[in-house]
């Protein structure tokens, strides 16, 4: 999030400091509301920095969220550790005309299925990936829900989606796309 | 001679490809709509391949385009046998957030919900994994007439039969009504006891239960893990997290209570780590209900000045209400900017919401971490090998629910 100011680089947290070590540079984007360490990679150091911080203790990938931000699709990892209770979130920023991460299914099995979803949702390619196709939608669903710009289909049977029609929806949606500033 | 001459002749003329069966989506066993795509060689399954989204309803897309309050009264819907546990992880996350103080009272009546909450999904279940069995002479009649008492319960505090709606920003919807601690106590530690080792009579020592449970569906502790499994089926394969104990949230760390675990890994064990559960669950409610602050309803008004006066008050003013004060959100709620992620130990495992707030009235992103979805995604791993009719008693034991899955 942006309450860390860009221009002053932050000194780097315990897990951004041992990447470094390792020759990996990570950007640290402050703690989040449980003080969990967060920090941006580069995606092509993505999988080298996710082995390594496995064999750390990280053997839990709890969760794998996508989201849109304005500089592009952010894949956003929380790993966690068993064995020292400390979590850890890495985001990985991809351009919008080309979405492209390489997968870490083969570190994490959880990430199979996630990376599925991200590509379901948010159209972000996870090259390597074993089976990548739709999973909660259909298989000819065509655009990427989750993505700000998505545009809902008009329903066959009630017209045009009753969200886009009613005063309400246009004021809450444009409400998000001004809160898109504040979040990158 | 020429008849083993014949038998290698007749073995060498039988076809014996690989048949490839579509097992649902609307299979009787699949708890919602699942389809299995098995790849069989006569009765054994080679492969499979789950198929999901038949139930997907959009709901991180819902609550990206409405407000706090509103997406409050669909969370319950995610995992519709344990509402209370989706309510607890997304208010949870909203309040990290919004950096809401709770009052003790209120936490407690969480806990007492939830809990009562997780004692219905595993009767359920209890039920629907003995007719998955085979066990066709009507034992879930035994588990539903129980959670139809609890859902009486519930539907006394919160007005709704499952959807409960019950958990608010800053506390909950409403105090406890009069009379009704006393009621749940009472029936939990006369009644529901009995009840218990009602099921386990006719279950835990059955032969036949015993013949399709022992040794089927074994759980590599190690492949739980790097699958994401969490919950009573990561339990009963040895490794000990519940995050009741492992990690405390709300007022948890206040009780006594045990994790049942066991190290054996088959489906017997994730059916004796669930029936254990239970029992710990009803004492937890017990307790909750005792250590109640304020104590009972109907005695709380006249209490409470005697409770929060004096020198050295048991609590505070603040600690005997059910929400917190000004909390009565209105429709505009704003919090934020910032990120939380917020997990409850639901009866399933472990359900999260990854919340990202910017200022303004609607969510950025929500983005569900259900038990269910990674739970299934081990199903393959777990069938291969296995007959057709262990299909359905492996994928039952885990304790898959399909809205939880596709959300």
């Amino acid at each position: 999030m942006t309450e860390t100011p860009q221009q002053a680089p932050a000194t780097a947290g315990e897990f951004g400091s041992f990447l470094k070590s390792k020759g990996i540079d990570s950007e640290l984007l402050g703690p989040d509301k449980d003080s969990v360490e967060m920090f941006a990679l580069d995606p092509k150091n993505l999988v080298t920095a996710c082995m390594l911080l496995k064999e750390t203790g990280f053997d839990f990938l709890v969760l794998l969220t996508t989201t849109d931000v304005k500089k592009g699709y952010q894949s956003i990892y929380t790993l966690h550790s068993t064995a020292t209770k400390k979590s850890l979130r890495i985001k990985v920023t991809v351009p919008k005309d080309n979405p492209m991460i390489p997968t870490v299914s083969h570190v994490w099995s959880t990430a199979n299925w996630y990376e599925r979803e991200g590509y379901d949702m948010m159209g972000i390619i996870y090259t390597g990936h074993p089976d990548l196709k739709r999973i909660l939608n259909p298989e000819d669903w065509e655009g990427f829900p989750l993505r700000k710009d998505y545009i809902p289909p008009s329903d066959s049977l009630n017209g045009p989606h009753p969200l886009r029609e009613t005063k309400y929806a246009e004021q809450t949606l444009s409400k998000s796309e001004k809160g898109e500033k504040l979040c990158q | 001679m020429s008849i083993v001459k014949d038998i290698g002749h007749t073995e060498k003329a039988f076809k014996t490809d690989e048949m490839i069966i579509n097992m649902g989506p609307q299979h009787p066993s699949t708890h919602g709509v699942l389809r299995l795509i098995l790849t069989l060689n006569g009765e054994i399954v080679k492969n499979c391949e789950p198929v999901i989204g038949y139930l997907h309803r959009g709901m991180e897309w819902l609550g990206q385009n409405r407000t706090y309050v509103q997406y409050q009264a669909l969370v319950d819907r995610v995992d519709y046998l344990a509402g209370m546990s989706d309510s607890h992880a997304y208010i949870m996350a909203v309040e990290k957030i919004a950096g809401t103080q709770v009052p003790l009272r209120a936490e407690y009546i969480r806990v007492i919900c939830t809990e009562l909450n997780r004692i219905i999904s595993h009767l359920l279940w209890l039920g629907i994994f003995m007719l998955d069995l085979g066990a066709m002479f009507g034992f879930p009649f035994y588990t539903f007439r129980d959670r139809e008492t609890i859902l009486s319960f519930l539907e006394e505090v919160s007005g709704q039969r499952m959807m409960f709606n019950y958990i608010r920003i800053g506390g909950v919807f409403k105090d406890l009504p009069k009379g009704w601690t006393k009621k749940v106590k009472k029936w939990l530690t006369t009644e529901f006891i009995n009840y218990i080792d009602e099921y386990e009579a006719i279950a835990t020592k059955n032969p036949i239960f015993l013949v399709r449970t022992q040794g089927i569906g074994y759980l590599d502790p190690k492949l739980a893990l790097n699958r994401g499994i969490t919950g009573p089926s990561l339990r009963a394969s040895g490794i000990n997290i519940d995050l009741r104990k492992y990690k405390p949230y709300s007022v948890y760390d206040k009780f006594n209570f045990n994790i049942p675990t066991s190290t054996v890994g088959d489906t017997n064990a994730r059916y004796q780590c669930r029936i254990q559960e239970l029992r710990e669950t009803a004492k937890l409610v017990v307790e909750a209900i005792d250590k109640l602050p304020g104590g009972d309803t109907e005695d709380l008004e006249k209490n409470r000045a005697e409770l929060t006066s004096g020198e050295n008050p048991t609590y505070k003013a603040e600690d005997l209400m059910f929400i917190a004060k000004g909390k009565n959100v209105p429709m505009g709620f704003k919090c934020g900017p910032g990120e939380a992620y917020a997990a409850v130990e639901s009866p399933r495992g472990q359900l999260g919401v990854h919340l990202i707030a910017d200022g303004t009235s609607v969510p950025y992103r929500i983005k569900w971490r259900s038990p269910s979805y990674n739970n299934t995604s081990i199903l393959p791993d777990l069938i291969k090998g296995h007959p057709v009719s262990d299909v359905v008693a492996i994928f039952s034991s885990l304790d898959v629910i399909l809205p939880d899955v596709d959300r």
